[in-house]
């Protein structure tokens, strides 16, 4: 979810007033791994970064280089999963083999001011990347709200910002270099292997282990944010202008307020830098806390919500892409996001708000943005402009409801799914979604055909039986 | 209306205080965020810092310096003494553990995945060293 938004929501709104006649911070609930039927009984123990997802692994790999990641793969023939930050809430790293991180595969490789691309390490994550373009004068295209991931971890689960005009992370791409699961080096971009390439850019590391990849960038620049509430349905009805008037617009639906959150970024030629203090954490202890206390009085709750808000505040903040476009997370969730034709957007989104507040346990911020269309075979996006909804849960509090309730939602306006993310889609329903499922599922055939690469997350959504 | 409105913020302003102290809501010295909040220069270093050691500090580059340099994170600023100290006194082999196994928004191995509990604690004590003592 975007920083920003959460905190430009609780300044905006004055909820922050009833911050202290409420109580205290409560410290974020820390969870522990759930086990994996029939885990190896030794190893490493690993989970990902809610802990809704997690097990043992026979072993966490770190190679060094390239030439350690072939060796990796060429000395052994058990599973192997990729981790990046560990911020995908699928199952898609869980192991009995060999957890590989690319940690120690991270930073600028090189640039080219004049054809505009940035080559570097698969393994660097969004935050160092955006730190050591920015020193370069350069800057990525657009970025997700968290940049903990690692740039492969990024591009493989078709991670992506907001922008009508924006395509996610993985279109800007334009050459991987990678290593497949007999060790071989290989290297594909959109004029050489170009099959191969869209098959590999969101792959879910099922094809090998990207090592490098040369992207697309931008001279650094600056945007200027602004956030400001309205009541849900007239931003609903302001949606699609906002979306062609902004290079990025998104908003947070604040549960049983009536009120949501908009945001919108712009380029700002100007170097000025206005950073408000961060009050998201705050935001989200007042919206648990009127949970708390009126979560069985769905409409006192709302009442009171609506006292409390001033939509007349707005937020300004200017500075450089990156500082603005992504953040850290201290609050951990388990979240669920599936991507609409862009036409059913607003009309799913009334629906999942409908089905969410149905349940007056939901607090957490419902995040809408827009994603353009590209050409990866395994894309949400895949030749589709889209509208992205996610609905979240804190940790520690129930979260299947995300998928229970809200995937028939997603599902009846033929949403595709994050990968990343909790989902409630099967191998049944992929084929229709993706024109070329089978396609990938022939390439990944070919370059893995023992399967070493994947897990029973993976082989579950591919549709191919647990190894022998 | 107005009625139920009073009632209302007569419940919030005086009740909920002492009945989340009751049902034990206030956080009671469990809150390690300080109440200072770093100036310019404060921030300012904690953006340029880096371990003296260079493996150390591409370490530092590509794991801690994200949420370490950014009060947005919640996480203590790098040689911001106010966020250290409390966290200091549960002493290091406490905070190795916390890096190493998670803890709060603390993600396990701190997004480190080849750091040894020895790097971790020269991690942890250059965060933590004052700027008067650097």
């Amino acid at each position: 979810m975007h920083p920003l938004s959460r905190r430009k929501a609780m300044q905006t709104v004055g909820l922050a007033a009833l911050a202290p006649a409420l109580g205290a911070v409560a410290a974020p609930h820390a969870m522990a791994a759930v086990p994996v039927p029939g885990a190896l009984p030794r190893g490493v123990a690993w989970h990902n970064w809610s802990g809704c997802s997690g097990g043992q692994a026979a072993s966490l790999q770190t190679p060094a280089d390239v030439a350690a990641v072939q060796q990796l793969l060429r000395s052994s023939s058990g599973p192997v999963r990729c981790v990046g930050a560990g911020h995908s809430f699928s199952a898609l790293v869980p192991t009995e083999g060999s957890i590989v991180s690319l940690d120690r595969l991270a930073g600028l490789i090189g640039h080219d001011k004049v054809a505009a691309t940035a080559t570097f390490h698969a393994g660097t994550r969004l935050a160092q990347l955006s730190r050591q373009l920015d020193q370069v004068g350069l800057a990525l295209r657009n970025l997700p709200d968290i940049d903990a991931q690692s740039f492969a971890g990024a591009i493989s689960t078709a991670t992506h910002g907001t922008g009508a005009n924006l395509p996610a992370l993985h279109d800007d791409v334009q050459s991987l270099q990678w290593v497949r699961p007999n060790g071989e080096l290989l290297e594909c971009s959109k004029t050489r292997q170009a099959d191969m390439f869209a098959a590999l850019k969101v792959s879910l590391g099922s094809l090998g282990i990207l090592t490098q990849a040369t992207s697309t960038v931008l001279p650094a620049y600056n945007l200027k944010r602004k956030v400001w509430l309205k009541p849900v349905e007239e931003l609903l009805q302001m949606t699609p202008e906002l979306a062609r008037q902004h290079r990025h617009f998104e908003f947070y639906y604040l549960p049983f307020t009536g009120y949501a959150a908009a945001i919108t970024h712009d380029l700002h030629a100007g170097s000025d830098v206005l950073r408000p203090d961060s009050a998201d954490e705050e935001m989200l202890r007042d919206l648990r806390h009127l949970r708390d206390w009126l979560g069985r009085f769905p409409d006192l709750r709302r009442w009171v919500a609506q006292k409390l808000i001033d939509p007349a505040q707005t937020e300004l903040a200017q500075d450089r892409s990156w500082k603005l476009l992504s953040t850290q997370r201290p609050t951990k969730f388990n979240e669920s996001e599936c991507h609409v034709p862009r036409e059913l957007g607003v009309d799913c989104v009334r629906e999942v708000i409908r089905t969410l507040e149905l349940r007056n346990d939901v607090f957490f911020p419902m995040e809408f943005r827009f994603v353009k269309g590209d050409d990866a075979w395994l894309s949400p996006f895949y030749q589709q402009d889209s509208c992205s909804i996610a609905v979240h849960a804190a940790a520690g509090e129930a979260y299947d409801y995300l998928v229970s309730d809200i995937a028939p939602v997603f599902r009846k306006f033929n949403g595709r799914p994050h990968w990343g993310k909790l989902h409630g889609h099967t191998a049944a329903d992929l084929p229709a979604l993706y024109p070329r499922w089978k396609d990938f599922l022939q390439v990944r055939a070919e370059l893995d055909p023992t399967g070493r690469m994947l897990n029973p997350h993976l082989r579950s959504l591919f549709g191919i039986p647990a190894r022998a | 209306m107005r009625k139920i409105e009073a009632v209302i913020w007569t419940f919030v302003s005086r009740w909920v205080p002492l009945i989340s102290l009751v049902f034990g809501m206030v956080s009671l010295g469990g809150c390690q965020k300080s109440p200072e909040v770093p100036g310019p220069d404060a921030l300012r270093w904690a953006e340029s810092a880096r371990p003296r050691s260079a493996l150390l500090a591409q370490k530092y580059e590509r794991s801690c310096q994200s949420c370490h340099s950014s009060r947005a994170s919640t996480a203590p600023l790098v040689a911001f003494a106010p966020d250290w100290q409390a966290r200091l006194q549960q002493g290091m082999p406490a905070l190795v553990n916390h890096a190493r196994d998670g803890f709060k928004g603390m993600p396990a191995r701190g997004y480190c995945n080849d750091c040894s509990d020895q790097e971790l604690e020269a991690l942890i004590a250059f965060m933590s060293t004052p700027l008067t003592q650097e």
